[in-house]
């Protein structure tokens, strides 16, 4: 045998205790890094502050008074109506605020079912590339993103009427391809990397390898997601509402819109911008967000 | 070194990989390519880029299928494997990959992967679970330190050696190392091929190393093989390989190693504007008839494109282990006429 | 007889001539030194190796040669930077840059991949790059690139000039890189790690290709990389650098066999060599490499050095000349006493 093994060099174990900025990451946990970018946290106050409303909104303490003709016919700002009241008399900022609420169980709804029904979707059918069941997967997503977005939610919110889940279930179904193929792509990508060999080398059963080292490895692409899936939702919600085919028996920005339409020709905004004005400003706050987490919950960029 | 069971076998391997290209639907990656690994031992396996050893290696630990011949583990065929024996069969063949950037997990701390392998294996406690990740961790020259660190604030040779400390904790007896060396500095080359020379002389681990370097082959290896093309083109205990290689093949790969060293002194550059090897390695689709390497070779015989070569035994060796293989028509006894160079042979 | 050859290069001019290089990067308001002061000549007709181990800052020397660094954040400083002696790059531009890089300075990379573009097949991207720099037209342009792709060993020209580069191997794309430089006849090439990602007989195919592009066409090359093998190779004169600095230079073969800092013989003995019997083990080196951003009074090999002292963490050894002004060290204790 070759005479090399004995002459290995004796040496101290190695400290491996070196400050190594400027070059890998800043030392800063996820949340740190959006509360110190200005975007991020701009967008984060945003969220925090309609969650809020949201949640005060949900126990009661505001915006109940949202459905009673509590003045006359298009009253304008007054000290009683903060931002006027509509047709019917009813007060705009009421009807506003009580939308928020109506917006976030939306979105609340659709991110959690689109999600998770694209994630595991996603997940299956990357994890068994070319099987028949990631060919139909991929085979029904095809088929759901060939047809126009909003034609498809439509047909399925029309076929559904009556259901109250209609439009929920509808966006569910429309939103749940974009997640998967993003899901899909990321295990296709992570199943060939060399740590994902090795567990399978180190004899872990299948389901372990995906759960421990594939899925968390897409949780930065799923969060992400489901800030432009819940934005995405809101959005989708204010135009079938304008269609008549959203909100029932309720108020939402969209049906505030639909409202504001014949406003507008006779010079009354205030329905207008009481329900622009906030969804605007919800919507920059999730895409603010989303970019900001899209990037520091990358793994490259955990805390150094 | 010299047990006569090995620890792997392989008989008349080949490997395919599906492709689309042309008309072509099938590359074989590995043909018909017998091989023994022998417990203790370090085994080169030399080759260009496209030759089919990272394929050899993924079907030794059972990464790719074979698509025919046969694997064996201590003389049981692989797929006789079954429950336990299987489990142990992958607990036993441990491999180490190419980039050391992707072989550990981003998400997860130093110390969640190397308990990894212990929490599957038989029942551990917590403390004996620590003992033995500190003992695999002293095993490789790092400190405890680096045990709630994350992968990316590792150097590549650090996370390298996590990767082998990863593999020590399953207690293996072979370690398949693929191109472990090319993606490291030379002063972490050096320290893993240190690292592999003290594993196996103080664990009895065998390894099959991997590489296209043979200065770095040369430091550890007990046996040198030489693949091209999914062939390989000889087999040689490395004493005898680097005093004389055979095969043409393995001729031009030495001296593209050694030209500018004379033992001890580093020469001038002398007709360096020369390669060893002109041209490309031909398409693994579409190998040369006859001899694989005749196309680049400069002992080219007239009946090297045409007629395959056969296995031909340089020593009378007692042990496997012993054997210098060469596939090539200038040492067959039989065929003439004789080449020139065959009188230079040993 | 090298000795001679090196000592009419020393008095010859210099093709590109470096005095005291300095590069620092603003990183979140702060400032950190990364290279520390670089001196580097290059002749016609030489190649020089740049050596060290990965962070120690000659990519970035690579880079700051060609204008490369962003200037926003990187801030590029020297005594003295001349292109044949008379062009003062110290001021260039961006627009001067683009004009004076591929003309006069060519610069070939790690990853040949990545250099060239995967839509484009090897002779579009080749007529262009040569029609850029100089004004013939496409049947003029397409006889230089089918005489450079053959100086370059790639026979089979009209293949090659028809195929898009995920069609060749690595060692081939690298040698089409390599042409596509040497077509438009530059005085300086800078090959940051080319044998790398390259198998045996490539990297030996590349090293002979860069050789014969010194010898036959006297072009300045200089080798960057961390193969001492390579630069045994094909390289006359050698720099090691460590963290930002030059720890020892001179002639390739006086210093690869009798190193004067014990970096560089460090570095000799962690670095396998075939021989016909056994060799003596590789030695690695002890702890890691010296980060590049961080200040040290001494010298920085210090924490890594069997021969350091206290004078050695106190005080950075200046680089000194000796051996008839060919050889440089800056080293306290050097291995050898050598004429200063």
């Amino acid at each position: 045998m070759s005479t090399s093994a004995d002459t290995g060099v004796a040496e101290p174990s190695e400290f491996s205790g070196q400050a190594d900025a400027p070059y890998k990451g800043h030392g800063q946990s996820p949340w740190q890094q959006i509360f110190s970018s200005g975007p991020g946290l701009i967008g984060l106050l945003l969220i925090l502050m309609f969650s809020l409303i949201w949640v005060a909104v949900a126990v009661g303490a505001i915006g109940q008074d949202w459905a009673r003709a509590s003045g006359g016919r298009w009253e304008g700002i007054s000290r009683e109506h903060w931002w006027g009241t509509n047709v019917l008399g009813q007060d705009i900022f009421q009807r506003s605020i009580y939308s928020v609420k109506v917006a976030f169980e939306i979105g609340m709804l659709v991110t959690l079912g689109s999600g998770l029904i694209g994630a595991v979707a996603g997940a299956a059918a990357g994890w068994r590339k070319d099987s028949w069941l990631d060919q139909s997967i991929v085979l029904l997503m095809g088929i759901i993103d060939s047809i126009p977005f909003y034609l498809l939610v439509a047909a399925v919110a029309f076929a559904l009427q009556g259901h109250i889940l209609a439009m929920e279930l509808a966006m569910v179904i429309c939103f749940w391809t974009t997640t998967a193929r993003l899901v899909r792509a990321e295990v296709l990508r992570l199943r060939e990397q060399e740590f994902v060999l090795s567990a399978h080398l180190l004899g872990l059963p299948d389901w372990r390898v995906l759960a421990r080292h594939v899925l968390p490895n897409t949780s930065h692409v799923m969060l992400a997601q489901s800030a432009v899936v819940f934005a995405a939702a809101i959005k989708a919600e204010v135009i079938l509402s304008f269609l008549g085919l959203g909100v029932q028996n309720g108020v939402s920005w969209g049906l505030m819109l639909a409202e504001s339409t014949q406003e507008v020709l006779a010079g009354q905004f205030n329905n207008f911008w009481a329900a622009s004005l906030p969804l605007f400003c919800l919507l920059l706050g999730f895409n603010l967000l989303a970019d900001a987490l899209q990037s520091a919950l990358d793994p490259r960029q955990l805390p150094a | 070194m010299s047990s006569t069971e090995p620890l792997l076998e392989l008989r008349q391997l080949s490997v395919q990989h599906a492709v689309r290209s042309g008309g072509s639907t099938r590359l074989e990656a590995v043909r018909e390519l017998s091989l023994s690994v022998f417990p203790g031992e370090i085994i080169a396996v030399v080759g260009e880029s496209g030759c089919g050893k990272s394929s050899l290696a993924r079907a030794m630990v059972g990464l790719v299928p074979a698509s025919s011949g046969e694997i064996r583990i201590q003389g049981v065929p692989v797929q006789n494997l079954a429950g336990k024996a299987r489990k142990n069969w992958h607990r036993q063949t441990q491999m180490l990959f190419q980039d050391p950037h992707s072989a550990l997990s981003p998400r997860r701390t130093i110390a969640d992967t190397l308990a990894e392998p212990l929490e599957i294996q038989e029942k551990v406690t917590a403390e004996q679970q620590k003992q033995q990740i500190l003992a695999a961790l002293s095993e490789v020259n790092l400190s405890s330190d680096i045990l709630l660190r994350y992968p990316h604030q590792l150097s590549g040779g650090q996370k390298q050696r996590i990767a082998l400390a990863r593999a020590l904790l399953c207690k293996p007896s072979l370690i398949i190392a693929d191109e472990p060396l090319s993606a490291l500095d030379v002063s972490e080359q050096a320290r893993l091929l240190n690292l592999f020379s003290k594993l196996r002389s103080d664990k009895h681990i065998a390894f099959v190393l991997i590489a296209h370097d043979l200065a770095a082959v040369q430091q550890v290896a007990d046996r040198v093989a030489v693949m091209y093309l999914g062939q390989l083109l000889e087999l040689a205990p490395a004493a005898r390989f680097f005093q004389g290689a055979a095969h043409p093949y393995s001729q031009a790969l030495l001296k593209a190693t050694q030209r500018n060293w004379q033992p001890g002194y580093w020469a001038d550059p002398k007709e360096a504007d020369e390669p060893v090897l002109k041209g490309e390695p031909p398409s693994a689709l579409t190998p040369p008839s006859g001899c694989v390497f005749h196309t680049r070779c400069a002992q080219r015989l007239e009946l090297c494109s045409e007629v395959v070569p056969g296995q031909h035994s340089l020593v009378q060796a007692a042990s496997a282990a012993g054997a210098h293989q060469v596939l090539c028509h200038l040492y067959s006894t039989d065929k003439l006429p004789l080449h020139p160079s065959q009188q230079e042979k040993p | 007889m090298i000795q001679n050859v090196s000592q009419t290069q020393s008095e010859k001019q210099a093709v590109l001539s470096l005095r005291q290089l300095h590069l620092s990067l603003t990183q979140a308001g702060q400032e950190y030194e990364l290279i520390k002061g670089i001196d580097l000549d290059l002749h016609g007709g030489e190649v020089v190796g740049l050596v060290g181990e990965s962070g120690c800052g000659k990519s970035l020397t690579g880079n700051a040669l060609l204008g490369l660094l962003p200037s926003a954040q990187a801030h590029v400083r020297s005594q003295n930077f001349l292109l044949n002696g008379k062009d003062d790059l110290r001021s260039a531009d961006e627009g001067r840059w683009r004009k004076l890089r591929g003309r006069h300075l060519a610069m070939i990379f790690q990853e040949p991949q990545s250099a060239l573009d995967p839509v484009f097949t090897i002779g579009q991207q080749m007529l262009r790059v040569i029609q850029r720099h100089s004004s013939v037209d496409r049947q003029r342009a397409r006889d230089v690139a089918v005489a450079s792709l053959a100086d370059c060993g790639l026979v089979d020209s009209q293949r090659i000039l028809q195929s898009y580069p995920h069609q060749l191997s690595g060692g081939m794309r690298q040698r089409v890189l390599i042409a596509m430089a040497l077509s438009c006849k530059p005085e300086v090439l800078i090959a940051d790690e080319p044998t790398s990602a390259l198998d045996i007989t490539s990297r030996d195919q590349v090293l002979a290709l860069l050789r014969h592009a010194a010898v036959h066409h006297g072009i300045a090359i200089l080798l960057i990389t961390h193969d001492l093998a390579a630069v045994a190779r094909i390289c006359d004169r050698v720099l090691v650098m460590y963290a930002g600095r030059v720890l020892e230079s001179g002639p390739a073969v006086a210093l690869l066999n009798d190193p004067l800092h014990p970096y560089t013989n460090a570095l000799l003995q962690a670095t396998p060599h075939v021989c016909s019997s056994q060799p003596p083990m590789v030695k690695p080196i002890a702890g890691r490499v010296q980060a590049l951003h961080l200040a040290v009074s001494g010298c920085a090999f210090t924490a890594r050095c069997p021969r350091a002292t206290d004078l050695c963490i106190r005080q950075s050894p200046d680089l000194r000349a000796g051996d008839g002004n060919k050889r440089h060290v800056a080293c306290h204790y050097p291995l050898a006493d050598f004429a200063t």
